[in-house]
């Protein structure tokens, strides 16, 4: 697809990476030039200089041959009128970045209005993302597939797990749920596990399976599935605001701690039902007082990374069990998930993941197969939903006669709505959804699984 | 620098450098002549050499700005020193010194020449002497690039370091798009001029000799009198346009490919290219009408090729300018220094260059007169940073600072200046002929191998533009980290 992003920044530039190995065709549009040589020299995209809402630069990129306009420039304003007028000289889908609060009420008619195919907000993506790590506790990280009737779910292996030292096949046998071990990430390398595997302590590993199997499964292995209830959040951001808003909704109790005085009397006024604390969130005498210990869930949404991640590692020493913390560098998170911390949100990189299903569901209609894909365990591993059609060369053999690709596995299958954890006699039909984890990299097509 | 990432990089080209020999050896098979053995034996051993380096494992495969440059200058040094094979195993030129400068000369499409006795030479070396221009005018990496996509993103630093001019410009918004689009314009361009020169009455094989030649703005000729053997008007001015048009930049044609001829005619390099070869041409013209009786269709055929191979770099002759009179041989040696448009197959300074330092000169001298004054200096309406005006600055510095140290290693042959001087100047310029003994009836076989290497190293370093190729002489490129 011919693919025009103005603004590169941060998720600017992560989608352009994306995108542009992806075999798109990626014009970048900036004003600032410096950015702008910092992208030609590392991607293969061609960039313009130039104010992405002009009607002389948008021509200049071409935007009328254009399958897609993304504005993801600073100013929620500039992103609009640069959609509206892409979409006037005929890009076929716009996407906007609007962040603003005021607006996050009017999207519909935004929508509507200006003709805009998607609008994100990344910091009420990101109050989602974390929404749905406080509901699943134990997990480190979920992902949905297959409208959400599916859950990939990410999680460290601990001593006390029932996992160690078995088999992997021996496991599956006596395993109550019905789930699949999909990936594994090990001392750095991911693994596709086999039937002889066998889980250490410490390893980062998926699972995918209905909600209900997987809490199973939890249980089968010793840990409690106990919802957190009482949620201690440091930092009143936008973040905040939307998670609160979001978790008072599912009966959740929220305690926000606030440094500001003024932001403070503001988000009294928006969540007029949440405890407020003026108190430094990085102060270890503020948490004792606030009694961090008794609180189910610490998220850490301060604009610092260095704050959040001194008061998430304190949270975590004080025996919270689960802390969640955001992160803006990217190149963080592997020194931060190595001091235990798994659970990390970055809002930009929520963001881009956005756009990128958007951009592949979107590539999908226009013929390619895969309809999401989700990037695991930092990026290196894919997890790809695609629909079985009646060209794919392999349907109606079974799975333990197919030869398919090293490092590639079927992780699920769904049929007229029921979901099959596929074992070896189980078969692809027509129509089906297929799930298949790869480490190899991009698969664009079901029948490229398949070993040529 | 990661060595290992450079070494791929080499192996992929080697590999296509064997590959793109085998037309010769098809022709030498057909002909039966003895240079076969010399073919087959050089494809094996480039080959094998390429796939043992392509084949390489790496684990960090980033390629940066330093691994760009040092690749394409390592690259166009291996180039040259296995193309020279053929020509050297063959017997055909018995010194190795003298069949890397005539490799050397074909990539870099210089199309100076050592051989004295051209017409000796069996078709399938001819070829390959005269393929090497075709291959070097767009650049090997840039090829290598079209066909094989996956060498990533961070491949526009071979891109930029091998395409003349100052920077790059991508056509479309993926690189190895732009290097097809750019190839498919090259070769259709070189397919329309081969059978233009065969309706004018040239031969197939000299017409596909002599397409190469122009196509990459080379100058290797199959006959001892260049074009001028064929004393064909129809083929002169079919070349002449031709070389006019491949000294051009070729996004230009992308754009007129695109419709847009408006803006390819507005473009201030190409005006300014085209008005000054015009100029020059009819300046000569009136120059030298005395010496061909006052016709001025001969003397404008004449004079509007020798102005179109000098300009664009080529280097074919239908006339010894050596006789023509000072004031014509100024002119040729001014463009001479010109060289043709950035993005091109010529060589030289390029019309860009010395567009932006004539704009920066009045600038400065605008300045002094009124000093409050703000102004940029602007090329298509857009206004240059410093950065832009900086390289190229260094970039002219550094080209003269090559040129004056190439003529006092070579005024060791104790030749004249004119000699010495035009010598240098047309080898680092990538034209072929200049003036004296290395006028378009002379060549450089007389030259000792020392002002032979420097030559070689001349043409290397001018067709990569300088500083890829000085880059690697800085230490601490060479270092791990």
């Amino acid at each position: 697809m011919k693919i025009i992003i103005v603004g590169s920044g941060k998720v600017g530039y992560t989608l352009a990476q994306q995108l542009s190995t992806e075999d798109h065709d990626i014009t970048l549009v900036d004003s600032d030039a410096d950015v702008l040589s910092h992208a030609d020299d590392t991607l293969d995209v061609m960039c313009i200089k130039g104010n992405g809402a002009s009607v002389e630069i948008l021509k200049e990129a071409n935007v009328a041959e254009a399958d897609l306009l993304i504005a993801v420039t600073d100013g929620d304003e500039l992103n609009m009128v640069c959609c509206v007028i892409g979409k006037k000289l005929g890009a076929k889908h716009t996407v906007a970045r609007i962040r603003n609060t005021d607006y996050s009420n009017e999207y519909k008619m935004l929508k509507q209005e200006l003709e805009l195919d998607m609008v994100i907000n990344p910091e009420m993506d990101a109050a989602d993302e974390i929404a749905r790590m406080l509901q699943f506790p134990l997990a480190t990280n979920v992902e949905t597939f297959a409208n959400n009737m599916l859950e990939m779910v990410e999680f460290r292996v601990l001593e006390s797990d029932r996992l160690i030292d078995a088999r992997l096949m021996d496991l599956t046998k006596k395993l109550p749920a019905k789930v699949l071990f999909c990936a594994v990430k090990r001392d750095g390398e991911i693994i596709i596990p086999k039937g002889t595997f066998v889980f250490n302590p410490e390893d980062l590993v998926y699972v995918i399976g209905e909600r209900s199997d997987i809490s199973n499964f939890f249980r089968y292995m010793g840990r409690s599935s106990h919802k957190a209830k009482n949620i201690t959040i440091i930092g009143g951001s936008r973040i905040a605001i939307y998670l609160t808003w979001i978790l008072n909704e599912i009966g959740m109790n929220v305690k926000i701690i606030e440094l500001d005085k003024n932001r403070c009397v503001l988000l009294n006024e928006v969540l007029s039902n949440t405890l407020i604390i003026c108190g430094d969130g990085t102060d270890q005498e503020v948490l004792d007082n606030e009694n961090i210990q008794a609180a189910d869930a610490f998220v850490a949404l301060t604009d610092r990374d260095e704050e959040n991640l001194i008061s998430s590692l304190y949270a975590h020493q004080c025996g919270v069990n689960k802390v969640v913390l955001k992160i803006n560098r990217q190149n963080y998170f592997p020194i931060v998930k190595k001091l235990g911390l798994d659970s990390i949100v970055s809002p930009k990189f929520t963001t881009a993941n956005n756009i990128l299903r958007y951009v592949r569901a979107l590539d999908n209609s226009q013929g390619s197969a895969v309809e999401k894909l989700y990037k695991i365990l930092d990026d290196e591993a894919e997890v790809a939903e695609f629909t079985a059609c009646s060209s794919a060369n392999l349907l109606n053999i079974k799975l333990k006669d197919l030869k398919l690709k090293k490092d590639v596995l079927i992780s699920a299958i769904v049929r007229n709505k029921k979901i099959i954890i596929p074992y070896g006699n189980d078969y692809i039909k027509d129509g089906d959804k297929v799930i298949v984890v790869t480490k190899t990299g991009f698969i664009s097509d079901l029948s490229e699984i398949l070993e040529d | 620098m990661n060595i290992k990432v450079v070494l791929k990089i080499l192996g992929t080209v080697l590999f296509w450098e064997s590959v793109l020999m085998f037309p010769s050896l098809v022709i030498s098979i057909i002909d039966n002549t003895y240079e076969i053995k010399a073919f087959i034996l050089s494809i094996v051993c480039i080959g094998v050499i390429g796939i043992i380096l392509k084949n390489l494992n790496t684990t960090d495969s980033q390629l940066r700005k330093r691994e760009g440059y040092a690749s394409v200058a390592i690259c166009w040094l291996a180039m040259s020193l296995l193309g020279a094979l053929p020509f050297y195993l063959s017997g055909a030129i018995p010194s190795y010194v003298d069949a890397v400068f005539e490799t050397a000369s074909g990539f870099t499409t210089t199309g100076s020449s050592i051989v004295t006795d051209i017409e000796s030479f069996p078709r399938g070396l001819l070829f390959w002497r005269s393929f090497t221009h075709w291959i070097g005018g767009m650049g090997v990496l840039v090829f290598t690039m079209a066909l094989v996509p996956s060498m990533g993103a961070r491949s526009v630093f071979l891109a930029r370091a091998e395409s003349p001019g100052p920077s790059f410009g991508k056509l479309v918004p993926k690189i190895s798009e732009t290097a097809k689009i750019l190839y498919i314009i090259y070769g259709a361009m070189t397919f329309i001029l081969i059978v233009f020169l065969i309706i004018a009455g040239m031969p197939v094989f000299d017409s596909m000799i002599h397409a190469f030649g122009t196509a990459g703005t080379g100058g290797f000729s199959s006959k001892a009198l260049s074009v001028g053997h064929y004393n064909n008007p129809w083929i002169e001015w079919i070349i002449t346009v031709f070389m006019f048009l491949f000294g051009a930049n070729f996004a230009l044609y992308f754009l007129i490919i695109k419709g847009e001829w408006k803006s390819a005619l507005r473009n201030e390099e190409f005006r300014f290219y085209g008005i000054t070869v015009l100029a020059a041409a009819i300046l000569i013209c009136i120059n030298i009408l005395p010496l061909y009786n006052y016709s001025v269709t001969e003397a404008l055929r004449h004079s509007a090729f020798q102005v179109s191979t000098i300009v664009t770099t080529t280097g074919y002759a239908t006339a010894d300018f050596n006789l023509w009179p000072m004031f014509s041989k100024s002119i040729l040696l001014m463009l001479m220094f010109f060289g043709a448009c950035a993005g091109s197959t010529g060589g030289g300074v390029k019309f860009i260059r010395i567009l932006v330092l004539i704009k920066s000169v009045a600038y400065e001298i605008r300045h002094t007169v009124h000093p409050n004054s703000v102004q940029t200096v602007k090329i298509d309406g857009k206004s240059l940073d410093n950065d832009n005006l900086k390289s190229i600055m260094i970039f002219f510095f550094s080209y003269v600072a090559v040129i004056i140290s190439a003529i006092i290693i070579v005024s060791l042959d104790n030749f004249d200046f004119t000699t010495t001087f035009s010598a240098v100047l047309a080898t680092i310029s990538n034209i072929g002929p200049g003036l004296e003994v290395v006028g378009p009836m002379g060549n450089f076989s007389e030259f000792s191998d020392l002002s032979k290497i420097t030559m070689t190293a001349c043409m290397i370093i001018g067709r990569l533009e300088v500083l890829p190729v000085i880059t690697l002489f800085s230490p601490s490129i060479w270092k791990k980290h």
